[in-house]
Parts: structure tokens; sequence; C-alpha cells
């Protein structure tokens, strides 16, 4: 039953169909270019805001569905087995979290013209010094995943390849490609490239799991072989505690920290109008549920055919497991290969372009040219797109620890955000004051329990005990100092005023009626 | 105007969330039905259900930028009326 760890050794007709694959994002990215009229900075990084629900659906695709789907997660299902099925409820919780900032993160967006995440904390709290802690804490929280999706590349290589191709040529020979697409034409080339890309994930990640679960006789066997060979891997965990803070409340880890990714927050900027960003987010449920019911399934076929893999070596258990068919079954195993680069250059160059924006505009604009250009700004962002890229493959090249680790310890540090922009939403008393307060005693508590080895305090996890200690930071401060009253006013006037009047209207009719009148 | 931010939508994210844990399983895979353990099935049941609940929320309880934004008025106010010009309850015909 338990076959031997073959990794895949794909032949050169795979690199080719690979290279001819990264061509045509190179194609997409110079259409993409000839499509734009103006290359403003909003044009850059945001495509002038007028990205329709098709599109926006693949960027949030391919934000939440990167290489860590082809590598970490199938990783973490082999390693905690049948319990993994919870990844579904987490991954949901992101779009929870979403949910409950969305609708009016997106109209103060339209109106005041946003283009970076610290651009409302800026704007809700009249503070610089605000925007500059945002945006380096996004920078260096989120430049982990950016390290993720580089570290897949040379995963792809080595775990496909067996060796053939080394892990730095994977990360160099994509990573240019990639590069070449985004300076070119940015936002518009990074999503119309995700269209591709993220069927190309979709399409390889189901046939992946199709293929390795029909080898295996259909799902009721694969369950049923999983619960013979290995019944530790199929038993629910054996503590309440333990369900409720690695389980329940995990759920809170992955809502609040991954709703926080500032690329997802950008894709609510980007947005043509409201519906089209209410269909998107309608549309990625469904698609949540059953790319990770596809990694629980490859995840369960490996605890099957794979015994014994080390931390490291699970991250590899997809390529492994192809391996096992690919002399039958040859394109198909090309195909996953050819997704999984997909997966993790469409993640990559969304992040990519997100961290240049904060750079450019957040510390560049805001704290060194505040009279710069419109073309300076867009030249800037190509700048420190390429200084990213370099700095980030020089520090992916030594992989540190498994990818599900990278995951969890950027989800602790982004979560700590999540506070003070649903308090800055929807409560008009909260100051920049407690923002500030929020955001530092948490992080400090994230720090202190990383530093001291503490994995979690009763049933809390390190980030929940972050959130915990930032809320009481939010609340007593906010409780203690109100802002004085001019402060209050404009930012009823400004934020909650609009609210207010749009909740006084009995009906669209009283707000249109004017207008058509005139 | 509608708002997804309301405690009864919550309480039901929460409950549902909970229902995802297999609390009544604590340190067993039994029952098997048809040799799959029924814990499973009923986390992936649960699972469903709240992306169906999720996706019920996001399209029919949020509605925000039409009363506010002049854009979307535009988009929205050609489908505002129906054919005897008349408006829904909300002011907004549902498009989706």
């Amino acid at each position: 039953m338990g076959g031997t760890a073959e990794p895949v050794g794909l032949g050169f007709s795979a690199l080719v169909l690979l290279s001819v694959y990264l061509l045509s994002n190179l194609l997409i990215g110079f259409f993409a270019y000839r499509s734009g009229e103006t290359w403003t900075a909003r044009d850059y990084f945001l495509g002038g805001k007028t990205t329709g629900a098709v599109v926006l659906f693949f960027v949030m695709l391919a934000t939440k569905f990167s290489g860590n789907t082809f590598f970490g997660l199938p990783g973490q299902a082999y390693r905690i087995g049948l319990m993994s099925v919870m990844l579904i409820p987490f991954i949901l919780a992101i779009t929870l979290g979403l949910l409950s900032y969305a609708p009016r993160l997106y109209v103060l967006s339209k109106k005041y013209d946003y283009l970076t995440p610290a651009d409302f904390f800026a704007d809700r709290f009249q503070s610089r010094s605000l925007r500059l802690v945002v945006a380096c804490f996004l920078i260096l929280t989120v430049i982990p995943y950016l390290m993720i999706q580089t570290t897949g590349m040379g995963h792809a290589f080595v775990g496909f390849t067996n060796g053939q191709y080394s892990f730095t040529t994977g990360v160099v020979y994509i990573s240019t490609v990639m590069l070449g697409y985004v300076l070119l034409s940015g936002w518009r080339g990074v999503v119309w490239a995700e269209v591709l890309q993220g069927s190309l994930l979709l399409g390889s990640i189901i046939v992946a799991a199709v293929v390795l679960v029909s080898a295996q006789g259909g799902i009721a066997n694969v369950i049923r072989q999983a619960v013979q060979i290995a019944p530790e891997k199929v038993v629910v965990t054996d503590s309440y505690a333990v369900l409720t803070r690695s389980y329940f409340l995990y759920a809170l880890v992955f809502g609040l920290g991954g709703s926080m990714y500032p690329q997802i927050i950008q894709s609510v900027y980007a947005a043509k109008t409201e519906r089209a960003l209410r269909r998107s987010v309608a549309m990625m449920v469904p698609h949540y549920f059953l790319i990770m019911l596809c990694v629980v399934f490859i995840g369960l076929v490996g605890i099957v055919r794979l015994q014994g893999l080390e931390t490291i070596q699970a991250d590899q258990i997809l390529g492994h497991l192809l391996g096992q068919h690919i002399t039958h079954l040859y394109w198909v195993v090309v195909l996953v290969f050819v997704g999984a680069a997909a997966a993790i250059m469409s993640t990559a160059a969304g992040v990519l372009l997100t961290l240049s924006s904060m750079l450019t505009h957040d510390v560049y604009r805001h704290f060194f040219r505040p009279h710069a250009s419109e073309d300076e700004i867009a030249k800037a962002g190509r700048i420190f797109t390429v200084l990213i890229l370099l700095a980030v493959m020089a520090l992916s090249l030594r992989p540190i620890t498994t990818l599900w680790q990278l995951t969890i310890i950027k989800f602790e540090f982004l979560m700590q955000l999540y506070l003070p922009l649903i308090l800055g939403l929807y409560w008009p008393r909260f100051s920049c004051k407690a923002a500030f307060v929020g955001i530092m005693v948490g992080t400090l508590g994230v720090v202190s329990m990383l530093l001291s080895g503490w994995q979690h305090i009763w049933i809390f996890e390190a980030g929940l005990v972050g959130v915990i200690l930032n809320a009481c930071g939010c609340i007593g401060v906010t409780l203690l100092a109100r802002p004085n009253a001019a402060e209050q006013e404009r930012v009823y006037e400004r934020f909650f005023g609009l609210f207010d009047q749009a909740r006084s209207l009995r009906s669209m009719e009283q707000r249109i009626r004017p207008g058509m009148s005139s | 105007m509608k708002e997804p931010a309301r405690v009864w939508i919550w309480a039901i994210f929460v409950v549902l969330l909970f229902l995802c844990v297999p609390y009544g399983f604590v340190g067993t895979y039994e029952p098997l039905l048809f040799g799959i353990p029924l814990w499973f099935l009923l986390t992936l049941s649960a699972s469903l259900v709240l992306s169906g609940f999720t996706i019920y929320v996001v399209l029919r309880h949020w509605r925000l930028a039409p009363f506010i934004l002049d854009e979307d008025v535009v988009f929205d106010a050609d489908v505002v009326l129906d054919e005897n010009g008349v408006l829904d309850e909300n002011g907004v015909k549902d498009a989706d």
C-alpha cells in the first residue's frame, strides 16, 4: 500500500511548455501596457480602479491561493491528517474578515481616492506617523509572504525535477519573467495575467486531486485506507482545550490575519463598482471550499501512499505523489507543474506590486518627495519593485523554516491591524492615540510570546493574545482620552456623517430625485 | 442601505464556525458511516452551510455605495425603476 517517495523527473518538453506559459505572461503584460492610456501611480498600482467582477475574483483567488496551495497546505494536511478538513472553515473565515470591513472601506476609498491601506489610517486619524507605522508594519509582515512564493518557485523545480534543476534556478527563472510584466504594465498586467494563472491554478489542483484520489479507488476508499493505515491521523484531537485553541479560535487567526493582506485591501479599492466587488467575493467562496477540499484529499492520499516524511519533506508531498504516476500520466503531471508555477507567480506578482505601492506612495512620496509628479512616482514604483524582488530572492535562497510556519508568523502580526481598522470604521470616538497604543501593545505581545517560546496562553495562540492586548489598548485609551471636539466633528463630517445620512434615506428615491429633476 | 454589520448575521457566523469543530467526537474517529468518520462528514456539511450563508449575506445584505457615491447611483440608477417606474423597498433593484 505505502509507496516510496519517488519525486518527479520531468523532461525537456515540460520546461518548453513552462517557457511557453511564461512567455504568454509577458505577452499579456505587453497588451496590458498597450491598453493603458495614462500611467499615473493610480493606474500603475490599481489599474485606475476599474477592475470588474470576474477579474477581481481572480485577483482574490491569486492572493489567497499561491505556491502554498501546492506545497505548504498539502504538507500540513499530510501532517495533521483528516483534521485538516478544518482548513475549509479557516479559509472561509478570511471572507468573513473581509466582509466585516469591505462595505465601508470600499465607499471611503472611492470617495477619498485611497491608494494603499495606510491611506485610510492617515485620513481617518490625521496622522503621518500612523501612516508610516502601518506601512512599515505591512511591508515587514508581507515580505515573508513574498518569500513563501519565491521559496515555492525553488521547491517547484527541485520537487518536480528531482534535482535536475536547482532551487536557485527556479527562483531566478520565474522571478525574472514575473518582474518583466510587473514592470511593464503594473496592476493591469498583473491582474490580466492572474486570469490565466488563476484558471491554471484551479484546473491543476482539481486535476491533481482527482487523479490521485481516483488512483486510490475514490474518496471513500482513500478515507477508509487512511483509517486502516494511520488511525492516529483520522482521530479527532483528544482535548477540548486543543480543539478550541487550535481549531475554533484558530479560525479567528485566519479570519483576522488573512483579511488584512494589503493586496486584499487594495483589491477592494480597485473594484470598479460595489456590485463588482460583491460578485467577486460571492464567486470566491465556493472556490475556496473546492480548492481546500482538494488540498485535504491530496494530504490524505499522501498519508496512504507515503509514510514518515520529515517536516520540510512533507511540503513536497504533491511532487512525490505525482512522481508515482509520471510514466502513464506525464502531461497531467506537467499541467500540475505549470499550475503550481502559475499560482506562485500570480501571488508573488500581486504582493510585489503591493509592496512597491506602499514603499513608493506611503514612504517615498509622503516623507521624501511630497511634490513629486505622477510620472516620477510611477518610475519610483518600478525601481522599488526591482529592489524588493532582489532583496526577497536573496533571503529566500536559504529556507529556514517550513512554509506553514512562515504563513502563521505572518498572520499573527497582520491581525494586529484588524482592530484599529474596524474600530476606525465603526466607532466615531476611536482616536489616533488609541490606534497607536493598540497596534504597539498587540505587536509587543506577539513578539514577546514568540521570543519567549510560548506557543499559547491557555486556549489563546500568540496572535490572539496580541489581539486581546490590542483590544484593551484600543478601547482603554479611547475611553480614557476622548478626542477634542474639533477632531470629533471632522471625523463625523468626513466619515460617519456619510453613513448616517445614507441610513436616514428611506429609499433611493430620496437620493436620486434631485438629480433626476435637474 | 444594507450593511452586513448586524448582530444576528455575525451570531450565525459564530454558531456555524462552532459547528464546524468536531466537539462531539473528541479522541475518537468513530462512528463510521460507509467507512468514513461521521465527524468528518458533519464538519464538511457545516462548512458547506457556512459557505452558503456567506454568499447569501454578501449578495443580499450589502448595499451601501448606491446611497453615498454618485458613480454607483449612475450604475444602479438605470435599474432602479421597474417597468412601472416604481422603486423597490430599498430604492435599488437587485441586479444580482
